[in-house]
């Protein structure tokens, strides 16, 4: 079900507009077309035929063509400007579209060997068919007499049929074809009771009878306004989105607060098994594995040559020890740091900021102990 | 939509878009923003209640752990901060350390037992005295134990920065 707006709420949209022509301005013939011709092709190939059957060059006239892709022929039809007046024209301005009536039935759903008599105040037209893949074969416009008679009328269907010529299907509806202003949607919909034929932008593009270059203005101005149209689509959905991102945060936001209360209630608990944890490890640090501070400085100190002296020892953990020291002969830290280093004892022995002042060498030596050092170092 | 907007003149359309455009602009940065921000927190949030679960889910294991390392210390002779303190001036005046100080004494406590540490400061010791009272404290073992260490030398007197722990066990 398609729910509608309220007309109140509805934005105003002005109607497309469509003009169509008499038929009897334009003469119309079907042209040859070659086998597998792009629209384009067909369209240079229906100009290059117009040119050779006009009396005019086509400059001087309003043409459009039909054709199905495909197609070995099109309908080509065409009106001398100058059967149009200037405020006729300057009226095609705001139209989508201006073509020849009949022209808006090319695309109708009829059968082989049919014609299709439309009939308007001031004639009739008969659009005639061979093949309904093709483009008519023939379209025969004649105008009534003024202030005609039924059999005035009775007449003119008589003639038009006979020039159609041959046996075909009659297709005659009661009223002539309108542009459905009222219908929405991208295409261009002509009704003709009981005939509705639907044409896209492009195909009424062709349709078209006005200046082809500013057909061609038109078309790049759509083009632009069909750009904007995306950009604005796009706008439109990244406001969506933050729409969306700002929904979903509410409810993240509700989720999340629900956690922090979670985590809130836990964290006493969770303090006093981490508390746990950590006085556990403590505690088997004490019993297990003591701080051996002095059994440290000792053994390091064993090896220190006489002119070094050392200012503090910081024990960094279990098994580091951090000595600040000088010597008074500078020879005499290469043989410190060799003595060191030959300990197995030590699983690091790192020697880190020299520095040489009046003769003394003042450095920092980082040693760390492997955890077997500590046992040949009787228990205190 | 579509209709209304290819309706309208150029001028219009421009306009139209550049206020829609200026509005999604806006609001989409500031509402990624928001959004970066929750991310944030919410990721950071996460990984501590990941760490609750872990904890939570350890905990019976940890409590077995903290009650087996206290399993072979014999209650009567673990320490309370009072007891800690008396101790360790005990053992300063046996071994001749004269220049001390002892303050920040503090107790950690879980359910089964505590912990008790306190800063001890030595001062103008030889180094001697130091070992003595070292080897002293050593005697205590794993009731009494150093935390920290830090002995310096100036003028041939030592001086010793040491955070000396025990155990209490709730009686």
């Amino acid at each position: 079900m398609r729910l509608k707006l309220p007309d109140s709420l509805k934005m105003s949209v002005p109607a497309r507009k469509v003009v169509l022509l008499p038929d009897a301005h334009f003469f119309c013939r079907a042209v040859p077309v070659t086998e597998n011709a792009t629209p384009a092709e067909a369209a240079a190939q229906v100009e290059l035929a117009l040119e050779a059957l006009s009396p005019f060059p086509p400059a001087q006239m309003y043409h459009g063509h039909f054709w199905r892709p495909g197609a070995k022929h099109a309908c080509v039809f065409a009106a001398y400007r100058k059967r149009f007046t200037t405020e006729q024209i300057e009226s095609w301005a705001e139209a989508e579209a201006v073509l020849p009536t009949f022209a808006s039935m090319l695309g109708a759903p009829i059968k082989h060997l049919t014609t299709l008599l439309l009939w308007s105040e001031k004639g009739l037209t008969a659009i005639n068919w061979n093949d309904v893949s093709d483009a008519p074969v023939s379209v025969i416009a004649r105008d009534l007499p003024p202030e005609p008679t039924e059999a005035d009328r009775a007449a003119l269907r008589s003639a038009v049929l006979l020039e159609s010529g041959g046996p075909r299907t009659v297709v005659e509806p009661a009223t002539a074809p309108v542009y459905d202003a009222m219908a929405r949607g991208d295409e261009f919909i002509f009704r003709c009771d009981p005939l509705t034929v639907e044409f896209t932008r492009e195909q009424l593009d062709v349709l078209d009878v006005r200046d082809k270059e500013e057909l061609a203005a038109r078309r790049r101005s759509r083009s632009r306004d069909l750009l904007l149209w995306r950009v604005l689509l796009g706008c439109a959905a990244a406001i969506l989105l933050a729409a969306s991102l700002d929904v979903a945060l509410i409810g993240g936001r509700l989720w999340q607060k629900g956690r922090m209360m979670r985590v809130e209630l836990q964290e006493p608990v969770v303090a006093k098994i981490l508390m746990a944890k950590n006085l556990s490890t403590r505690i088997d640090e004490l019993s297990t594995r003591r701080m051996r501070p002095f059994e440290m400085i000792s053994m390091v100190a064993d090896k220190k040559p006489a002119s070094v002296t050392f200012v503090s020892a910081t024990v960094t953990n279990l098994y580091t020890l951090d000595v600040e020291a000088q010597a008074a002969t500078s020879t005499d830290l290469d043989a410190f740091r060799s003595a060191l280093s030959s300990n197995p004892g030590f699983a690091s022995v790192e020697f880190k900021g020299n520095r040489l002042q009046n003769g003394l060498t003042t450095f920092r030596v980082v040693v760390t102990f492997r955890p077997e050092a500590f046992k040949a170092v009787p228990q205190s | 939509m579509k209709a209304f907007f290819l309706s309208r003149l150029f001028r219009e359309k421009l306009l139209l878009l550049g206020l829609i455009l200026l509005a999604a602009v806006t609001w989409l940065s500031s509402a990624s923003g928001r959004t970066a921000r929750f991310w944030r927190d919410f990721r950071a949030t996460s990984v501590v209640l990941e760490g609750q679960r872990e904890l939570l889910a350890q905990r019976s294991q940890i409590e077995a752990e903290a009650k087996a390392a206290v399993e072979h210390l014999e209650p009567a002779k673990t320490f309370d901060g009072v007891r800690l303190q008396a101790e360790v001036d005990a053992i300063a005046k046996r071994t001749g350390v004269i220049n001390y100080s002892a303050d920040n004494v503090q107790t950690e406590r879980v359910s089964q037992f505590s912990m008790n540490s306190m800063q001890l400061q030595i001062r103008n010791a030889d180094y001697a005295t130091l070992v003595k009272f070292y080897l002293e404290l050593s005697k205590q073992a794993p009731y009494i134990g150093i935390e920290q260490f830090r002995l310096s030398v100036a003028n041939f007197k030592h001086g010793v920065s040491m955070r000396v722990s025990s155990v209490e066990i709730a009686k």
